[in-house]
């Protein structure tokens, strides 16, 4: 049946096809915003005191040293790190990549055992030799900072 | 008078125009931010992983440094540790001897500014300390380590 009245105009679209533009920018979009939710996210430890060396930095200050200065000498010898907590004994660190992860769990324990026995008012100073691994550096001050202590420096590259 | 022929035409299709201003607007957003988190941050960095690592609270006044191993200084997935590694600060490339300057101007810059760094997890502490001093002649008091987690 003919319809009769205003409906009975016939759209002309003259202007150009929008569809298939829209649907890649749709796409487009959807690949930014999957892209940025995938991404691994970064964090971060943090450092107040970043180097434990005399004689840098400009600010002077009276603020009272900590009463207890401790410190964790990282060694390289044939590709594998030691890492000799306070007192203890060397303990052999173990790559990131290694499944066993037992000589690590000792540094953390150790670590852990020390700052039971001890106040907050200690400076630990992490001290590696040149040839250490950043990675393993990080491990260590992720340790310490398991253990909870407060202050933590790095000193100067040793060797 | 009265036109007669063509008639008014009526277009009956949704109108796209103020959705594809939109999604230009965001696609344009999202190419941005990536281009500049790109030039702040470099992806060729392996950083450390780390299980305590947290996010920054204050992403104000932060400055991203870069330590990449030099082109050609690695061999099967071992970094070769006597080779100076390269810095990088905004997508430049800054020399180990001037970053204590650049740190310094910064600093004043901005007193409260925050250092990133972003290290090859196998370069050898020997390059790395020299950033951390520079960071304390400058007084920087916030080095904040790229990790991601294990």
């Amino acid at each position: 049946m003919q319809r009769h009245g205003p409906l009975r105009k016939m759209s002309i679209n003259v202007g150009p096809n929008m569809t298939p533009m829209v649907d890649i920018v749709l796409c487009i979009l959807i690949f930014f915003m999957l892209g940025a939710g995938l991404a691994v996210p970064e964090l971060f430890l943090t450092s107040n005191t970043a180097v434990d060396k005399a004689g840098l930095g400009k600010d002077v200050t009276n603020a009272q040293m900590p009463a207890v200065r401790m410190n964790i000498v990282m060694t390289r010898r044939n590709d594998v790190t030691y890492v000799k907590a306070f007192d203890a004994d060397p303990i052999k660190m173990e790559g990131i990549d290694d499944p066993d992860q037992s000589g690590n769990q000792l540094i953390a324990q150790a670590l852990q055992l020390k700052k039971a026995h001890l106040s907050d008012d200690v400076q630990v100073i992490i001290v590696p030799e040149k040839m250490v691994p950043y990675q393993d550096v990080i491990t260590v001050y992720n340790d310490c900072v398991r253990a909870r202590y407060k202050q933590v420096a790095f000193a100067a590259a040793q060797g | 008078m009265r036109r007669r022929g063509l008639e008014p035409m009526h277009d009956e299709h949704v109108n796209v125009t103020p959705l594809i201003d939109v999604v230009m607007c965001l696609i344009i957003f999202f190419m941005i931010c990536g281009k500049l988190a790109k030039d702040e941050a470099n992806d060729t960095v392996k950083i450390p992983t780390a299980s305590l690592g947290q996010e920054l609270a204050d992403q104000r006044d932060r400055l991203i440094i870069n330590v990449v191993h030099a082109p050609g200084s690695e061999h099967e997935g071992r970094i070769d540790a006597s080779v100076e590694p390269e810095i990088y600060v905004r997508g430049e490339q800054v020399s180990q001897a001037a970053l204590a300057d650049y740190l310094d101007r910064e600093k004043r810059d901005a007193p409260d500014i925050k250092v990133i760094l972003r290290a090859d997890r196998g370069l050898a502490y020997d390059w790395i300390a020299p950033i951390l001093i520079s960071c304390a002649q400058a007084n920087i008091k916030s080095v904040n380590f790229s990790t991601k987690p294990d």
